[in-house]
Order: structure tokens, then sequence, then C-alpha cells
């Protein structure tokens, strides 16, 4: 703040405390004339409405002192009167800061070891999974749901269900959450006509033994060649990659047979995010270790 | 202290005086608090490395303006713990220079988007704009339909670029040329996705980062 601007502000707020106060203890005291019925003289409505005089209420006059004290107690101790600082130094940032230490002291114990333990310990540690919980809720849940279990239609997985497209394991958890993945599945439809596409969804079917036609199926069986680069020949996918597997009825975006087609036809370009910017290196550990609490638990056995 | 009264029945009986008298006294908080901040506002530099709106962005911050946003969501991270942990590092004066009128807003119906940039993929944003509930089944935010419809202006967009540097806003004339193919064929939800995934993580102030805590919820 320029000196101009200190003093401008200064200026007002010794002009109105000034006036205000000036105002306070002499207007009480002014004598005001009174006729002999007891009343000020001033008349409304052709005199059915006087005005008389009575004395300001005590409390009144001590709310308002005690605004008056309030007011220039703050002023002395904060921030407010131009650039000085207040004789309590106390700044918004300050605060922040000291606030943030606060809190780190009071979890540091809890936090203590996350850094070294693997994820597989840490989601054993119910107060740090409670933590990562809400972690997970506050960034993840968007997308993957607040329980964890996903969202067909942006192809976010389960995260719950013990089904891993790049590997469950603690080190993974870690990879996927801080450098984000981005699972790209091609587009076909510029290679393959209608029918071949009906064919090949119809063997994709196959793989998982769900309701399909054999004879399409069967036609549609030379073309997964194609495929099989990522899903490998027998289409049961390459967690390297994120290839999905496709023989385990577990479906990304919907196992249907008019959902598969428009997988094969348009491609599909999941992304999830990289969080390294966003959360620190243990906000990371607390949600993979929820995440692995979360889909042991549920994994079906 | 006899004959005060004198003064006070020349102020209560003159409407006019005490109207100026009473206009004087209920200005005086607003000149002391609005008056330097609003000339102080001039002198704001933008953080280092923060550009003016590429047109796409541009548009999308037109558009979120048009449709009210602001009116439920704020962009300014405050100098709070809960806020500094939930959204990142606090925002300051700095970042806004560009942002014409800004976006802090007072209404929080929805999170804080000052720093959104990134968090979610683009195609979670097109599928939230459409419908909301299809990703936040508990969210009470209207859908966008229309957005995915209409397509960007690129004269119109030129010409809030050349408004905006008669306001000081460092374009130069190739970016101005360039607006209307950079802008050619995208819709007004590829704008307002583009501006939305530009928010916060690369305006984030340098050095102030270090006001995000380590491993708290």
């Amino acid at each position: 703040m320029t000196p101009f601007w200190s003093a401008w502000i200064m200026f007002l707020i010794v002009f109105n405390l000034g006036i205000t106060l000036f105002l306070f203890l002499w207007g009480p005291r002014v004598k005001i004339p009174v006729l002999p019925d007891g009343t000020t003289g001033h008349v409304w409505a052709h005199g059915v409405l006087r005005e008389g005089l009575n004395k300001l209420p005590l409390w009144w006059l001590l709310f308002s002192g005690a605004m008056f004290v309030i007011g220039f107690a703050y002023l002395y101790l904060y921030p407010g009167f131009g650039s000085f600082k207040g004789a309590l130094g106390w700044t918004s940032h300050q605060q922040l800061a000291d606030d943030t230490a606060a809190n780190s002291a009071k979890l540091e114990p809890l936090l203590k070891g996350i850094a070294d333990q693997p994820i597989e310990v840490i989601a054993r540690n119910a107060e740090a999974t409670r933590i990562g919980e809400r972690l997970f809720i506050d960034n993840c849940a968007a997308c993957h749901g607040r329980s964890g279990h996903g969202n067909a239609l942006l192809g976010a997985p389960n995260l719950v269900d013990g089904d891993w497209l790049y590997g469950g394991d603690g080190e993974t958890l870690l990879a996927s959450i801080n450098d984000g993945r981005a699972g790209v599945m091609p587009p076909m439809g510029g290679s393959l006509d209608k029918v071949a596409i009906e064919n090949l969804a119809n063997y994709v079917l196959s793989l998982s033994g769900a309701d399909h036609s054999p004879a399409k199926a069967k036609l549609g069986a030379p073309q997964f060649a194609v495929c099989a680069a990522c899903h490998g020949p027998t289409g049961t996918g390459n967690p390297a990659l994120g290839a999905p597997n496709l023989t385990d009825g577990t479906w990304l975006y919907g196992g249907d047979l008019a959902t598969i087609e428009q997988t094969i036809r348009d491609g599909r370009h999941g992304v999830m995010p990289a969080w390294r910017t966003r959360l620190s290196a243990t906000d990371v550990r607390l949600v993979a270790a929820w995440v692995h609490a979360q889909s042991h638990a549920n994994a079906a056995p | 202290m006899a004959g005060g009264y004198k003064y006070f029945e020349a102020i209560e009986k003159r409407a006019l005086l005490l109207g100026v008298f009473t206009a004087i006294m209920v200005s005086l908080g607003g000149l002391a608090e609005i008056t330097p901040i609003f000339m102080a506002a001039h002198a704001v530099k933008p953080t280092l490395g923060l550009k003016p709106y590429d047109p796409l962005r541009l548009a999308g911050k037109d558009i979120y303006v048009r449709e009210g946003c602001y009116l439920c969501h704020t962009q300014m991270v405050r100098a709070l713990r809960a806020e500094t942990q939930r959204y990142g590092a606090f925002s300051t004066a700095e970042e806004s220079v560009y942002d014409r009128p800004h976006q802090w807003g007072s209404k929080r119906t929805g999170p804080d988007l000052a720093r959104v940039g990134g968090k979610y993929s683009d195609e979670w944003q097109r599928r939230h704009l459409l419908d909301p509930r299809s990703v936040v089944p508990e969210s009470n935010m209207p859908s966008y339909p229309w957005l995915s419809q209409a397509l960007v202006d690129g004269a119109d967009i030129q010409a809030r670029m050349r408004t905006l540097r008669l306001l000081g806003d460092p374009y130069s004339d190739a970016d101005i040329e360039g607006a209307a193919a950079a802008v050619g064929g995208h819709t007004e939800m590829e704008a307002l996705i583009a501006y939305l995934q530009g928010l916060g993580i690369a305006n984030e102030p340098a050095g102030v980062s270090a006001n995000k805590q380590e491993g708290t919820p």
C-alpha cells in the first residue's frame, strides 16, 4: 500500500470515528427545549401525535460504547488502520501456515511410516484408509463413484471387484494414480464394414461365453488376429498395456452386442488423469491404500 | 452544552442538508475499503508465465459467463486450511489479470473451480455438462446440452480479442488473425471444456504451492 492510500484510510477512520465518538459523547448532553406539557413541540397529524422526550436507554448506551471499544481494540490489534500492521502482527497467510502446521503435527503420529510402508501394509491401517477414503471421495469419486464401483459411461473401471487392467498390487496402484493412464483402443470402423464388425463382436462375446451367434462368431474369428496384438491370441488381455481381458465377463463400457460393436467401430479412449501434481506423495499412498483395502475386502474369493 | 440543540435543529429541519451529511457518513466505509484496492488493482501484474486466453479458451470463458456458472461456482481458493487442502494453493490477484470480469464469485453451491484444470478428463467434463447425474449421481447441477450443438463464431472472437487488446491484453496481430481458424468448427462445448481444463494448474502461482499440505484429507 502506498503512503498516500495509507494516509487516506487513516484520515477516513479518524474522521469517521472522531465524528461518531464526539456525537456519542456530546449528543446525550445537549439540552433539548421542552414545552410545559413535557413534549418537544414536534407534532404530526395535526397534533394527534406529539414527540415526547425520554432518556436514551442504558442498554443502548452501553452497547454503543462497547462498539467503540471493540472498534478501537480491533484497529490496534489487527491490520486495518492504513498500513499499520496491528500489534498482533496477524496475517491470513500466517494463520493458514499455523493452521496447516498444527494439523500436520496432529496427524504426524498417524502418518508416521506411511512413506516407507508398502501399500499392502497401510491398507490394514484403519485410520490411514479413513483419510484415504476422504481423499478418494473428493478426487476420484467423480469417475469411479463414491464406493469405487466405476462408471461404464466413462469406462472408469470398477476398483472394488478385484479385477485389474494394469494390476492391483500396491506399486501398480501408485503408478496408476501418480502418472495416470490412457487406455487407447483404436477405431476399427475404417477397415471393417458393418457385417464384419458384427461378426467380430459376436466372436468377442463368445470369448466370455456370453450369448452370441456361433455362426457369426466363427466368421469373425479370423478378424481377431488384429485384436490379438493387444488383447492376446486368446483374448485374455495384457496388463502391461492395460488391454482388458475379454474372457472374464467384466466390461469397462458394457458387454452387450451393440456396445461392443461401438467399441470396435469407434475405438475407446479412456483417460485417468495424473495426480502427482495435485496430491502429495503421502496423499497418493493413502488413496492407494484405501483402494487396495476395498478391492481386497470385496474381491470374490 | 446549552445551545447545542440549534445545530441538531438546523440539520434535522433541512431534508437536503440531512441527506448530504448522511450520504457523506455512509460513504466513508466504502471510500476507505474499496477505493485503495480499486486503484491498486490497476497495478497488478500477471503471474510469471500467465498468458492471455487463447481464442478457444477465451470463447469458453465467455460461455462460462453467459451460462452463469459463477452463480454456483467460485474461482477463488481462500487462504483457509480446509480450502487449500481440498482445492490447492490459494488464489492470488495476479492470476485473474486476464479475467474480464473476474470469476471469483461469492456463491458456492458447487465446488470451487479455480484449480479444476486437469482434475478430470475431457470426456468426463463433456458427460458432466451434458448430464451431470450420469457421473455424479447426487449432483444438482443443470444440464447444458445445447453447448454441443452451437459452434463458436470466429469473427466474434476476433472482435472480443481486439477489445481486450484495447484494455491492455497483449494479443498480437497474428494472434487475432489466427483466432478464427483456431476456433473454427469447434462447438461451444469444446470451448468451455478447453477453458475449464486450463483453469489453475498452469496458472498456479510460483512459490505458493508450498501452502499445500502433505498427507491430510
